[in-house]
């Protein structure tokens, strides 16, 4: 499993980005967020932060 | 291990006075007032988090505010005023102090004065004081006597005064990083009237902890009344029926569960409010007004860390000579807890030239040439990137342009908006949310006692 963002939904407003318990991801140079899969735990907490249904989860 | 999703088990039923969707600053503003006036109030947010777009976290350990920064009006402010009214604690506070802003104009830095500061800042931009006098008597008229309307933008009124793109740049540095929009997006009654609120009142606080400590005192207070805010809990529907709101559906820990209330109070922006009620149950006129007024005001944001301060003052810093008029400040000059040791903030905020259609892409290399223009030495002082946000969509400034509000009744009884889609007039962006919660909790107390009074 692992987080997917849709990026024509995310405008990069970084909501996910503060609340991600890992630091798992950033904000990108053309504001689309990018998970870091190395560190994601898949705790699925940015999936409630998104208010643009930008993120989800790949099985 | 991820988390898996719990399938939906038998439907939990509940009664209250109040329920809340959405804890940002207007709809907690409203619950604070009617819990502490004994409304069993139960308020539901969908993030891990309460307060919306007004609050801060810690982001690799430095206080980061989720939006808004600081309390405008002092102690004018409604969410001031909110605290004062339900008894809550006095929470540590700091301002900019003197002078609280510094403008840039053509090359040069000029601050803010204590009295008489428009007219300095005119004068410095224009060398021609009858251009000055001019601008300033059209201003004074338009606040004393009549107001300009709101079908004209703030810079075509402006432009029947002066040309000077100086003086338009100053108006456009503070409507940009007050409003989130551009002088030709704003109407010109609503910037009179937000200057008519500003007057006298403006002294931004920001309290230790960030905006953190004012909604956790807001959500205290909710609790020591009996109610409730419950996070990770997303409301799905609005139930009318025959034009009431009866109960709203949500979704907690996996569960489903129904919530019957006196009054829902919907603090996630009127288009969303309409599309958890159900279109349906909207008039054609009210569904039109909504989606031809309702448009987000956007900005695009950064934080970046350094090594040293590149302000040498806790207030703002309005560029009006850059490419985008960009607001700075370093607000670890004010709270040096909100970064480690030896390290401290830079905020930078600046609008597109079109809030309606923008690229952030280009937005974003336009204010990168702007930052080193503004600070030269940002590289020789450590600077490096923290955070750059991009509000906008449903995570916007203000859910609408300031000016084009809905009101906070709806054509459904019981149902209300609050939060900035739906700020009074002349009151800006998370004021004017806290206001719309304030109006909203005073609207309720005059219709509705509360169960088993
Ligand atoms: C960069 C920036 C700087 C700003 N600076 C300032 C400032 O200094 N001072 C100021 O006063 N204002 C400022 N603002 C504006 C301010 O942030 C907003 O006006 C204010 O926070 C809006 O509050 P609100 O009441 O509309 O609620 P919101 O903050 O929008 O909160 C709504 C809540 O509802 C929740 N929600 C949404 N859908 C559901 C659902 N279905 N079920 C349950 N919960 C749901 C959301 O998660 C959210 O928490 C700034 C804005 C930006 C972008
Ligand atoms: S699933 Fe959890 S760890 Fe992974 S990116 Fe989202 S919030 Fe971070
Ligand atoms: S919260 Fe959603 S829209 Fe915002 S940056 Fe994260 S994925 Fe993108």
């Amino acid at each position: 499993m692992a987080i997917i963002v849709n990026a024509a939904k995310c405008i990069g407003c970084g909501s996910c980005v503060l609340l991600c318990p890992e630091e798992a991801l950033d904000v990108s140079p053309s504001f689309v967020v990018e998970v870091d899969s190395e560190n994601c735990t898949e705790c699925l907490t940015c999936l409630d932060c998104c208010s643009n249904d930008a993120l989800g989860e790949s099985t | 291990m991820a988390a898996a999703r719990l399938p939906h088990s038998k439907m939990g039923k509940m009664k209250t006075d109040i329920v809340i969707i959405g804890s940002g600053i207007g709809g907690l503003c409203a619950g604070a007032l009617l819990a502490h006036s004994g409304y069993k109030t139960i308020v539901l947010e969908r993030m891990p988090i309460a307060g919306g777009r007004y609050t801060s976290v810690k982001y690799k350990g430095y206080t980061v505010p989720t939006a808004s920064w600081m309390l405008l009006y002092g102690k004018d402010d409604p969410v001031y005023k909110t605290l004062q009214e339900v008894g809550a604690p006095e929470i540590e506070m700091r301002g900019a102090g003197t002078p609280m802003a510094r403008y840039r104009i053509s090359g040069n830095i000029y601050d803010w004065p204590e009295k008489g500061a428009l007219r300095y800042l005119l004068s410095v931009a224009s060398h021609d004081e009858d251009e000055v006098n001019r601008v300033m008597t059209a201003l004074g008229q338009a606040m004393s006597e009549e107001t300009p309307s709101n079908e004209i933008s703030f810079r075509d009124w402006l432009f029947q005064y002066t040309r000077n793109e100086a003086i338009h740049s100053i108006f456009q540095a503070q409507i940009a990083t007050w409003c989130g929009m551009n002088a030709d997006e704003l109407p010109a009654g609503e910037f009179i009237r937000a200057l008519l609120s500003f007057r006298g009142k403006s002294d931004f606080r920001i309290p230790k902890n960030g905006l953190k400590d004012i909604i956790d005192a807001l959500e205290k207070v909710i609790k020591e009344n009996g109610g409730e805010v419950w996070k990770l809990t997303a409301v799905k529907q609005i139930v009318v029926q025959d034009g009431e709101s009866r109960s709203i559906i949500a979704e907690r820990n996996g569960n489903e569960m129904e919530i019957e209330a006196s009054v829902v109070i919907s603090n996630i922006g009127p288009k969303k409010t309409i599309e958890l009620a159900g279109v349906g149950n909207f008039s054609e006129s009210y569904l039109r007004e909504v989606n031809e007024k309702v448009r987000p005001s956007v900005g695009m944001d950064y934080l970046f860390i350094t090594d040293k301060p590149l302000l040498d003052f806790p207030g703002t810093l309005y560029t009006t000579d850059t490419r985008r008029k960009v607001s700075w400040s370093v607000p670890t000059m004010m709270w040096p807890e909100h970064a480690p040791n030896g390290k401290h903030l830079l905020h930078g905020f600046a609008v597109p030239r079109s809030t309606l259609d923008y690229d952030p892409k280009e937005e974003h290399d336009i204010f990168m040439q702007d930052l080193m223009d503004v600070f030269p030495d940002f590289k020789k002082c450590g600077g490096q990137l923290l955070l750059r946000r991009n509000f906008c969509g449903e995570w916007p400034c203000t859910r609408a342009w300031q000016g084009y509000d809905v009101t906070q009744e709806t054509p459904i009884e019981n149902l209300y908006n609050v939060g900035d889609g739906a700020k009074p007039e002349g009151w800006i962006v998370g004021s004017g949310a806290a206001e719309s919660g304030r109006i909203v909790a005073r609207k309720i107390m005059e219709r509705i006692k509360p169960w088993g009074r």
